[in-house]
């Protein structure tokens, strides 16, 4: 088991001596704080109900949710090997983490023009059940994604804290599919 | 022990937040969007249309002098009276 490399967070998780609860703290505070930050942004900045086109889309709904499909995906393949890299599947070798981190890079990156454009163009609405749930997620999605890698940052955190994290961020980033994407193609 | 790669990716994710945002502000001119919102249709074009006479156009037929609505080449013309014609 010592000769496969495992990332770094993931052997803390196996050490809970010597963990530290404060810099989990001020990384949920940092996640938190932007959260808001987007939420008031939505909020306040006028929807412009135009946005940069994404080529190769008849349209800005098809495109996000194309691409957010694509995340969402991703997100499985992140869960499946962080299931491998905490022992609970059978999945062994260095290309575990690997394809870890960069399917996490990846996802974070496609969602960005996502969230941008409903960012800019239609900001934080709150006009039904559906779109305040989605844009609730929306800003605690990237929370919870800060969150997650400033836990990643340090080795000395309770073992609970990455997986909370990563929870968090499949969380919010199921519940935006199922209000948008779902609804996008089904209703 | 810390950890540098995940500040790089958090570096990363707000380098493309900012550029695709600068990018809207800067770029994406009101209309060219595609957020599903329609836009405001285009002013309509105005019904008294200019009819030009080139070279290569062809005259009006001339009306019946008998009956107006109908023209020499007995192509009827439905068009309703205007304010003008009432007293004629």
């Amino acid at each position: 088991m010592a000769s496969i490399p495992v990332p770094a967070p993931e052997a803390a998780a196996a050490e809970p001596s010597g963990t530290k609860i404060g810099p989990v703290i001020v990384a949920l505070a940092i996640g938190s704080a932007v959260s808001i930050g987007l939420g008031v942004y939505g909020r306040l900045h006028t929807p412009t109900g135009y946005a940069v086109n994404i080529a190769g889309f008849s349209n800005g709904p098809a495109a996000k949710a194309f691409l957010a499909t694509i995340v969402i995906a991703l997100a499985i393949v992140q869960t499946v090997t962080a299931m491998g890299l905490y022992g609970r599947i059978p999945l062994r070798g260095s290309w575990v983490g690997v394809v870890h981190r960069w399917s996490g890079r990846l996802a974070v990156l496609i969602s960005v023009p996502v969230a941008v454009h409903c960012l800019y163009a239609l900001g934080f609405q709150a006009y039904d059940g559906r779109v305040i749930t989605h844009s609730i997620f929306g800003c605690f999605l990237y929370g919870a994604f800060v969150f997650k890698m400033l836990i990643l940052t340090r080795d000395d955190s309770p073992g609970w804290a990455l997986p909370l994290a990563g929870g968090l961020v499949l969380s919010g980033l199921t519940a935006l599919w199922m209000t948008a994407v779902l609804y996008f193609f089904f209703v | 022990m810390k950890h540098r790669s995940p500040l790089i990716t958090l570096a990363a994710v707000a380098l493309a937040f900012a550029i695709m945002f600068i990018v809207n502000m800067t770029v994406s001119p009101p209309g060219s969007g595609s957020t599903g919102i329609p836009s405001p249709p285009a002013a309509p074009v105005s019904a008294v249309a200019v009819q030009t006479t080139g070279a290569d156009s062809t005259a009006a037929s001339d009306l019946n002098a008998g009956n107006p609505q109908v023209t020499i080449d007995g192509e009827s013309l439905p068009a309703a009276r205007v304010n003008g014609d009432a007293g004629r």
